[in-house]
């Protein structure tokens, strides 16, 4: 096991290169710079700025130069916010992602995982029904539907929440329900679909002859098992949710890093778009790593050396 | 790449997202009763006991400021809070003139080439320091100097010396800024600039505390490090969230500043900020969403302000057709100004008939009466004719580009649909904001293109330089030696009027070639809460002054 974890995580330097360097390459190809404006900067003024920002050295260099600065822990001076660094956006507004990301997660396994555990047990009756129905529902309605329509009900009409920004419990309540809808949702389907594939297995069969109480069985034998699909989907989508949903942070005006994602490509603003390359990559392999490792747990079969 | 795919999904994403919205929340709330809105001049609170208790004013400012470091920041986002935090040689009134700030008083030389500002003496910085003419001097050699790398240092090169400096090619002991002693601050420009002490009020021009500047890089401008000299004190800001400021006890004129805090919230989507304000969250707003304009329009809350800008489409005049100055002339009599206000745009815009809008100092008595507000369809078709294409036979297509968003695909689709009705069609192609700037100033495809311009300072000047043969902001090709030599000469003008006539020339000469055509000159709706007095989004870049406001009783 150690031995497992010391190797993927050293296979993660590797990866995080190649990610920075196609990144670096999508970016330099995408026409206009931190700099296009407008106003029509004067030449020498464009120069200085570029200068600053070391733009105007051969790419290669600049390249490399990025690769030893981050190894440093050094990602970069901000071009569009120029008082702060790439660590501080990110030191920002990553745990805002964080906190509503958990949030919405912890939100979505509450009532994804029941549903598909309940929809499949009852199958093909109202209860099924009226859970698939919600998990259609759940996760077509986009997020810029749900939460300006929650907004409107909850902070408007009835008064009881505020309409937006990330202030205190109860502005989290909004988008929470708003993030975690859709996942739920999927959850439920997920669980539902691998719940009903477990329940035909021999060994259930085995179990419910030997007579084992049905919660026993449920609960031990069928859910254990059913939860792998699940966890596999669970571990890249909670890296998703953590790094920001742009729309529902956008919605209510939330200072997560969401927004960094789309923001920062249309300022061109380079160190930004490379610094949440690099954060992004690093947690969905990191949340691969953790997903291999809860497969050990939930499954004896899959134990590694 | 997960990020980039991510992004442009969000792109697209955000398009439907305020379309969506826009119906979504639009639809909802029935309208109040009808006030007189869109009134601009507010009641005075003469009682104090008008006054609420709490003087506390929230404030949507939309967005993170970029940079509250007075040399690099370059919106007016950031400006907004620069402005009351700092203060800088004057303060503008509601007219846009100079009113005393930091400077008690100032004179020109004859020549109009050499200012002398001389300051109080007797103000201090936030740490207890004295404000003298070195902090203006060192603020103003700094925004200058290539390793800063500002790119509004652009805004000094009137100074003598100043462009070299920035250049490279000069020192900054040769710049023309002398702090003759602490309270005389003395500067010489290149050639005269009427409009250079009401540009005093601009943050590139603000004075900078060096010390702490230096002892903290570029985290000075962090609460924790700041050293201010402005009404207010600058307490909190929590990046993307908020920012809290309160009256400054020690600023000079603290007494009468009645507005004790000011709390500054970030919510950019326009929607949910409307929300805010309707939920009581905020007491500002302004950016109000299309969609929604016509609710809005009628609510009491809804105030006016002139803005100095003016929206246009340029043509290529290298690109046949656009060549041709009468196929120009018809496309800009064919639009109809007053429809794409009333119809698309919505907030009360001004029909464009000339380049520069009205606010201007000078505006009244300049010609301006170039454009119509309404469509002049024959004279279009004729000139048309006169050009070879009558009714539109054999003209090539032409092209409108402009930057993705809708508003701007809306108006696009309405000159599209003018110009089908004088014969000429039309494809509309958009493009991503930065990929936009780079093919309209660097590839010679471009036919029509949609721009804007804010003043940056309020003067003929700012909007007419833009179309200086090859001018950094002159996309047209278009180049008159005639239109260089007015404003050239406008600068020497021996009093306003010649130089407004050098002004109307310019314009006159912009018309008959047409190398550009304005459509509408903007106007800033906002949303203020009825209490909130004093109230006044400035003309030139919506600069609100808080230490005049006054929270009445609610």
């Amino acid at each position: 096991m150690t031995k497992l974890i010391v190797r993927r995580v050293l296979w993660t330097i590797p990866v995080v290169i190649v990610v920075i360097f196609l990144t670096f390459l999508l970016m330099k190809a995408i026409p206009g710079g931190p700099f296009t404006s407008e106003r029509g900067v004067p030449e020498e003024i464009l120069r200085n700025m570029n200068a600053k920002y070391g733009l105007d050295r051969p790419w290669y260099e600049q390249f490399f130069r990025y690769i030893w600065h981050a190894a440093q822990g050094d990602l970069g001076v901000s071009m569009t916010q120029k008082s702060r660094t790439v660590v501080d956006v990110i030191g920002d507004a990553f745990p805002v992602s964080i906190h509503l990301g958990v949030l919405a997660f912890g939100l979505a396994m509450l009532i994804g995982i029941p549903a598909g555990v309940v929809a499949a047990l009852k199958h093909n009756t109202f209860w099924d029904y009226g859970a698939m129905f919600y998990s259609t529902v759940g996760w077509a309605l986009p997020h810029f539907i749900v939460g300006p329509v929650l907004m409107y009900v909850f902070a408007l009409k009835l008064g009881w929440l505020p309409t937006s920004r990330w202030t205190g419990p109860q502005s989290w309540i909004l988008p929470t329900i708003t993030l975690g809808t859709a996942l739920s949702a999927y959850f439920a389907r997920l669980t539902r679909g691998s719940m009903l594939e477990t329940l035909q297995q021999d060994y259930v069969r085995t179990a419910m002859a030997k007579g084992l109480p049905f919660r026993t069985v449920v609960l031990k034998h069928v859910l254990r098992n059913s939860l792998i699909p699940v966890v596999t989907q669970a571990g890249p989508l909670l890296g998703f949710v953590i790094t920001g949903s742009f729309i529902t942070e956008y919605v209510f005006a939330i200072p997560g890093l969401g927004k960094y994602f789309v923001s920062s490509v249309g300022n061109r603003d380079y160190s930004v778009v490379m610094g949440l390359a690099v954060l992004l990559s690093s947690i969905i392999i990191f949340a691969n790593l953790v997903v291999d490792i809860l497969y050990g747990v939930l499954d004896p079969r899959i134990r590694y050396e | 790449m997960d990020g980039l795919k991510r992004t442009w999904l969000g792109v697209i994403l955000v398009v439907a997202l305020v379309a969506a919205l826009g119906v979504v929340v639009g639809c909802g709330d029935t309208t109040t009763t009808v006030a007189p809105g869109g009134d601009s001049t507010s009641t005075t609170a003469t009682d104090m006991g008008d006054l609420a208790e709490d003087q506390t004013l929230a404030l949507n400012l939309s967005a993170e400021p970029p940079s509250l470091d007075p040399n690099l920041a370059t919106d007016t986002t950031s400006a907004l809070v620069i402005n009351n935090i700092f203060e800088g040689l004057v303060h503008l009134d509601n007219d846009g003139n100079p009113l005393p700030g930091a400077a008690e008083s100032w004179e020109s030389s004859d020549d109009g080439l050499t200012y002398t500002f001389n300051l109080r003496g007797t103000d201090t910085w936030s740490n207890g320091d004295p404000v003298t003419s070195m902090d203006f001097k060192n603020s103003w050699t700094r925004i200058l100097d290539p390793a800063t790398a500002a790119d509004y240092a652009y805004m000094l090169y009137q100074i003598v010396g100043a462009e070299d400096f920035n250049g490279g090619t000069g020192t900054a002991d040769a710049l023309g800024i002398d702090a003759t002693d602490p309270n005389t601050l003395v500067v010489t420009l290149t050639s005269p600039a009427p409009w250079f002490v009401p540009m005093m009020n601009h943050q590139a021009f603000f004075p900078i505390p060096k010390a702490t500047v230096d002892a903290f890089g570029d985290k000075w401008t962090e609460p924790v490090n700041i050293v201010t000299n402005g009404p207010y004190s600058f307490v909190e800001w929590n990046h993307d969230s908020d920012i809290l400021l309160t009256k400054w006890a020690d600023f000079r004129e603290a007494e009468s500043i009645t507005l004790e805090t000011v709390k500054m919230s970030m919510i950019n989507e326009e929607t949910t900020a409307v929300a805010a304000f309707e939920n009581g969250e905020i007491d500002v707003q302004d950016a109000l969403p299309t969609a929604d304009m016509p609710r809005l329009k009628q609510l009491p809350q809804y105030k006016m302000f002139p803005t100095l800008g003016v929206y246009y489409y340029g043509f290529n005049t290298k690109q046949p057709p656009l060549d041709d100055v009468k196929v120009r002339k018809a496309l800009a009599l064919a639009i109809d100004r007053q429809a794409i206000i009333d119809n698309i745009a919505q907030a009360d815009q001004q029909a464009a008939s000339s380049i520069t809008p009205p606010g201007i100092p000078g505006f009244d008595v300049m010609v301006q009466d170039f454009l119509k507000p309404t469509a002049q369809v024959d004279e279009a078709k004729a000139l048309l004719a006169e050009a070879g294409f009558p009714d539109g036979a054999g003209m090539p297509e032409i092209v409108i580009y402009h930057n993705t968003s809708e508003g701007h695909a809306a108006i696009a689709t309405a000159v599209q649909e003018q110009w089908k009705a004088i014969g000429v069609n039309v494809t509309i192609k958009n493009m991503e904001w930065k990929q936009y700037l780079d093919f309209v100033q660097n590839n010679d495809d471009v036919m029509v293109y949609r721009m804007g311009w804010i003043a940056d300072f309020a003067d003929a000047y700012n909007f007419l330089e833009l179309f200086r043969t090859n001018s950094g902001n002159n996309y047209t090709r278009w180049g008159s030696a005639d239109f260089d030599k007015a404003l050239t000469d406008s600068l020497s003008a021996a009093d306003d009027a010649a130089r407004w006539d050098l002004y109307t020339q310019a314009e006159k000469i912009a018309s008959d070639e047409m190398p550009i055509m304005p459509i509408y000159w903007y106007t800033n709706p906002d949303l203020v809460q009825e209490w909130v007095d004093g109230y006044f989004a400035q003309p030139l870049g919506n600069q609100v002054n808080l230490w005049v406001i006054k929270i009445l009783k609610h």
